[in-house]
């Protein structure tokens, strides 16, 4: 792994509908968002699929928010984490990708993903159950990579019959220059290496439990693509930064609470903790510049991990807000954070010699 | 509408500078030629399922795959190492009477192209290739499951017994038996072969028997075995090739395997960075293994004819 290179950051976002706010003011504010980002040297904007209201998600179109991202901004990349593969066909993607391609001059970052809600397939009429699932989506992703490739190509296989055609716009680079899985098996995560993509790796876990992904994503990569193959692993977390660890806590705590209160495992019956304590056990990083700073260097030596994807906004959490703490973020944190982790890797260089 | 005919394929001996080489070719006897070169320890027959969808694919075109020198029905040649191939195959294609084509090559067949084609550059320095003063003309380069790199190329030169099917090189190589051994080693020279398709491609018997039939004899072991040795003793011709890679503005493709047991698609991705003329694209090939010609012969013929086709 090359030691001196910066972490890059990376702005995720769900656009999530909150306090029965229009669509187009919840969309004008990722742009807000991304422009901000952009202006602190973001790798790129990653937008989630999500239908039908799922997880209070409001973009179900990622890729045409992501070209519109693209037009009002000036260098980030745009793309998704993550795009939901088997609900598309994956020649209607390609097309759609290799269009983006062209229309962003390059500026795309694409994850995507196997799928998590089932109600989610069931609308469009794809299977969820896992045996038919999985291999879905490698056979697809093998259709999206012979496409790409602009030769004419025909496809015989179990879940796609493809007949002679040709994929145009023909695309000008590998798709592994800016592809991602999403993956929280070993599985997943070694065919993310195995096809020479980046590894996304979801929010909310202690760095340890990353271990067995992280562990089978680079032995693959190392088998399929050599030593010196580019490493792209991004793992998210939600991040607030306030001026103070006080301020942070009582400024973001009311909505943390409340995304516990909304999340998965919650239990009715028992009362909700004190916001201090979610934020350890949900893995947010929340507090003034330097706790931030000093929280994100740990993990990034902790698990290695190339980029760093920001989820800055949360249901139950103003936009002004967010906008507050991004600001802080890009101004206060980066560059706290990268002479930290600039200092770990020079003394682990020391250390090693 | 005309019925069509089933492809005929040509096999033939020819002589060159007194050693028989053996060709089985295909399409038409003149036109711009497609040059099939086979690796260890094959033949042209590797390219069999191949041919018939080439000659279907590519109106006009000849095509030609060679036995290399010791390997299939050719005859041995000394020191026929990637530093003597280059001007081997230019004599060949000069008796055929070709005057441009485009080369493949698979494996070993690919190092020798890949070779070549650095010293037709003309870059290399000492004695020039015969090609630049005229004679047939490469135009394109197809490169599938090989590599010019120095680590897994002296891995195989200095220790081929640790390589299916060589594996049981050292044994055979005491000739325990003699004669009577034949059909052992070439038993042993089948199963060896097995390993590296991938799970699911079938070759028949009476396939497997063409192939096999060198590795019966010490002596068709002896020159497989030499022909790795060269790799290492012909180092330094090799890696002045690779430092002058970046001359090659000649239309490369490269075509891999997703799964090749020797070559990853780690030497694919630096021969894409290292030649200016290659291809965007790596084009993978799934569910294949070392022998993509065997696995999946109808994809390989596709990407091999759709390079040619595509106008330049």
């Amino acid at each position: 792994m090359p030691t001196h290179t910066p972490v890059r950051y990376v702005l995720t976002s769900h656009v999530e509908e909150h306090g029965g706010r229009p669509a187009a003011a919840t969309h004008a504010e990722i742009f807000e968002q991304v422009a901000l980002a952009d202006s602190f040297g973001f790798d790129a904007l990653w937008l989630a699929e999500h239908h039908f209201g799922a997880q209070a998600g409001m973009v179900s179109q990622p890729l045409l928010v992501a070209l519109a991202a693209a037009t009002r901004t000036r260098r980030i990349n745009v793309g998704t984490s993550l795009i939901v593969l088997p609900l598309h066909h994956p020649l209607m993607l390609a097309e759609q990708l290799s269009t983006l391609n062209l229309l962003t001059e390059g500026r795309l970052s694409i994850g995507f993903g196997s799928g998590s809600a089932p109600f989610e397939f069931a609308g469009f009429d794809a299977p969820f159950d896992g045996e038919r699932r999985h291999p879905r989506f490698r056979e697809a992703l093998e259709v999206i990579e012979r496409a790409w490739t602009g030769e004419p190509f025909s496809h015989e296989g179990t879940n796609f019959q493809i007949g002679e055609v040709r994929l145009v716009p023909r695309p000008t680079r590998p798709l592994r220059e800016f592809a991602w899985l999403g993956a929280m098996s070993e599985q997943t995560a070694a065919m993310a290496g195995e096809f020479g993509y980046g590894l996304q790796l979801p929010r909310g876990q202690s760095a340890d439990h990353y271990a067995a992904p992280i562990g089978a994503f680079r032995a693959a990569l190392r088998d399929t693509w050599g030593p010196d193959a580019p490493e792209r692993l991004a793992i998210a977390r939600c991040v607030y930064v306030g001026t103070d660890d006080e301020t942070a806590i009582a400024e973001a705590g009311p909505s943390i609470r409340r995304f516990y209160e909304h999340s998965k495992g919650y239990d009715k019956t028992k009362p909700t903790p004190a916001a201090p304590e979610l934020i350890e056990r949900l893995h947010f990083i929340v507090g003034g510049p330097e706790k931030c700073a000093r929280e994100i260097a740990a993990f990034v030596a902790a698990t290695g991990i190339s980029h760093l994807s920001i989820q800055p906004i949360w249901e139950g959490l103003e936009h002004g807000q967010a906008i507050a703490s991004l600001r802080r973020f890009g101004a206060e944190v980066m560059p706290r954070a990268e002479a930290l982790i600039g200092a770990e890797r020079a003394a682990g260089v020391a250390g090693q010699d | 509408m005309p019925i069509p005919s089933p492809t005929v394929i040509t096999a033939a001996t020819l002589d060159l500078r007194g050693r028989p080489v053996f060709v089985r070719s295909t399409g038409t006897t003149d036109g711009p030629a497609l040059i099939l070169l086979h690796g260890l320890p094959t033949s042209s027959w590797l390219w069999r399922r191949c041919l018939p969808d080439l000659a279907e694919a590519l109106p006009g075109w000849r095509i030609i795959a060679p036995d290399l020198p010791g390997y299939g029905r050719s005859a041995p040649r000394p020191g026929a190492g990637p530093r003597h191939l280059g001007g081997w195959l230019h004599a060949l294609l000069t008796t055929l009477g070709v005057d441009r084509f485009a080369l493949v090559g698979h494996d070993l067949g690919g190092l020798v192209a890949l070779t070549d084609a650095v010293a037709r550059t003309g870059r290399l320095g000492g004695t020039p290739h015969p090609a630049r003063t005229g004679g047939p003309q490469l135009e394109r380069l197809l490169l599938l499951n090989t590599t010019i790199y120095p680590a897994p190329l002296l891995v195989l030169g200095l220790l081929p017994s640790i390589v299916p099917p060589f594996a049981d090189l050292s044994l055979v190589w005491l000739g325990r038996g003699g004669a009577a051994r034949d059909d052992d080693r070439r038993k042993g020279y089948v199963v060896g072969m097995r390993q590296l398709l991938a799970p699911g491609t079938v070759v028949e018997a009476v396939e497997w028997a063409e192939y096999a039939r060198p590795y019966g004899p010490i002596a068709g072991w002896r020159e497989a075995r030499r022909s790795l040795r060269a790799l290492a003793w012909q180092a330094p011709f090799v890696l002045r090739c690779l430092a002058h890679l970046g001359d090659l503005t000649l239309p490369t493709r490269l075509i891999w395997s997703r799964h090749d047991p020797f070559f990853p698609l780690a030497v694919a991705e630096r021969l894409r960075r290292a030649i200016p003329g290659a291809e965007p694209m790596i084009h993978i090939i799934e569910g294949a293994a070392h022998f993509p010609q065997e696995d999946q012969p109808a994809e390989v013929a596709r990407l091999i004819a759709e390079f040619l086709r595509e106008p330049r």
